[in-house]
């Protein structure tokens, strides 16, 4: 499968001195850390959202589609979102990708499920292009 | 172009979408105290002895409650309460003392006293204060006790209904709350206005919910801010690079 975004624009200017790289591949690292705890823990509440939502409106558990487990999963579900996206903003932005792929990260904190899929593929494709970037400054010593 | 004027836009819509549940967040709010009233108004009435006994601490809950008690006024006693407002007037509340009358068997010696707001008046003068002599049966909402003010004994006026105050003027033993009254038997002369139901305090005023959801959208509407921006100083370095090439490839030349 070939990469999804826009090669053209190189991540980082390849002239930099080594030290200024490491210190860019290890913070884009750690952004991609954070996204990665943001996109399961996000993932995790939207599925408790999910089951609120369908305990409350479609098995209707209380009648009058009234809260089920509480309004408090939507609410720390909002919250947690909002942390969501700062990490996914970060990184996005840190990497360099397209807009497509910054929309998809978007959505897929409101998506059931998809969270999971994509942080897959965002974390596959973000260790590959740092590794290539490590790679090309460490062969010329 | 076109994607920043939607970014902006977008900023635009969670801006608003925000003031949005703001205001639902104060409808909300507003529509829970209705609620509260509505439920408070239907409770059948129940005797003051039942909820409240005197010398004793009022539990917040009892704001609002509906009671019935019977007793006798203490005409020459009553105080006139200034500094109230009534539908945006200022003026005064009539507070009169009333003897309650205890059931029998009762240990108290004097009969206790409950401080009763009898109604709303825009000035004393012209108003008929007169007060139903003899027994009387009321009915009306409890309220807490005010925190002390400065009271003229002589005048008598004050600016607070503090049951701890009224306690050294009117003799003990006293409630702790006040009785807001709606409707007396005997009749008391028509020309005081009632008061409305009170409600208990604390509240912000605003649904959490909603409010969280509005800072929510305004926290969007910031992403989508920083977005712009980013493409924006994107779209300028790389306005400067061309710029650049193209002096250069024109110097070439």
């Amino acid at each position: 499968m070939s990469r999804p975004h826009d090669r053209e624009d190189d991540p980082v200017p390849t002239e930099l001195p080594p030290t200024a790289q490491d210190s860019t591949t290890r913070s884009a690292r750690a952004a991609l850390g954070r996204y990665r705890v943001m996109a399961f823990v996000t993932g995790g509440w939207l599925l408790l959202l999910t089951l609120e939502l369908v305990l409350k409106y479609v098995v209707d558990v209380n009648g009058g589609h009234r809260p089920v487990l509480g309004v408090w999963v939507a609410m720390v579900h909002g919250w947690v979102y909002v942390a969501y996206l700062v990490t996914v903003f970060l990184l996005w932005t840190k990497m360099r990708w397209g807009l497509g792929r910054l929309a998809a990260m978007v959505l897929a904190g409101v998506v059931p499920f998809m969270s999971f899929v994509l942080e897959r593929r965002v974390h596959r494709d973000a260790v590959a292009e740092l590794g290539d970037l490590e790679s090309r400054t460490t062969v010329a010593p | 172009m076109v994607l920043l004027l939607v970014l902006l836009a977008a900023a635009g819509v969670c801006g608003r979408l925000g003031v949005w549940q703001l205001d639902r967040a104060h409808a909300r709010s507003q529509a829970a105290l209705e609620q509260r009233r509505a439920a408070d108004a239907s409770i059948p009435p129940v005797s003051l002895s039942d909820v409240l006994a005197p010398q004793t601490r009022f539990d917040g809950s009892l704001v609002g409650r509906r009671v019935t008690v019977r007793g006798t006024y203490a005409v020459d006693e009553q105080f006139l309460v200034s500094g109230r407002s009534l539908d945006g007037r200022t003026g005064y509340l009539v507070l009169t003392p009333l003897r309650v009358r205890t059931d029998a068997g009762s240990t108290q010696s004097a009969a206790p006293v409950l401080p009763v707001v009898r109604g709303w008046t825009a000035g004393p003068d012209g108003t008929d204060l007169t007060t139903p002599s003899g027994e009387v049966a009321l009915t009306g909402y409890l309220q807490a006790s005010e925190a002390a003010g400065t009271t003229d004994p002589v005048a008598r006026t004050t600016d607070s209904i503090s049951s701890g105050a009224l306690a050294n003027i009117w003799g003990g033993p006293i409630y702790t709350g006040y009785l807001v009254a709606t409707s007396s038997e005997p009749a008391q002369p028509s020309g005081l206005a009632s008061l409305p139901q009170p409600v208990p305090p604390g509240g912000w005023g605003l649904n959490i919910q909603n409010l969280a959801y509005a800072v929510q959208w305004w926290i969007f509407g910031g992403f989508a801010l920083a977005l712009w921006y980013r493409l924006v100083r994107d779209e300028a370095a790389q306005g400067t690079a061309s710029t650049s090439d193209a002096v250069a490839s024109g110097a070439a030349q």
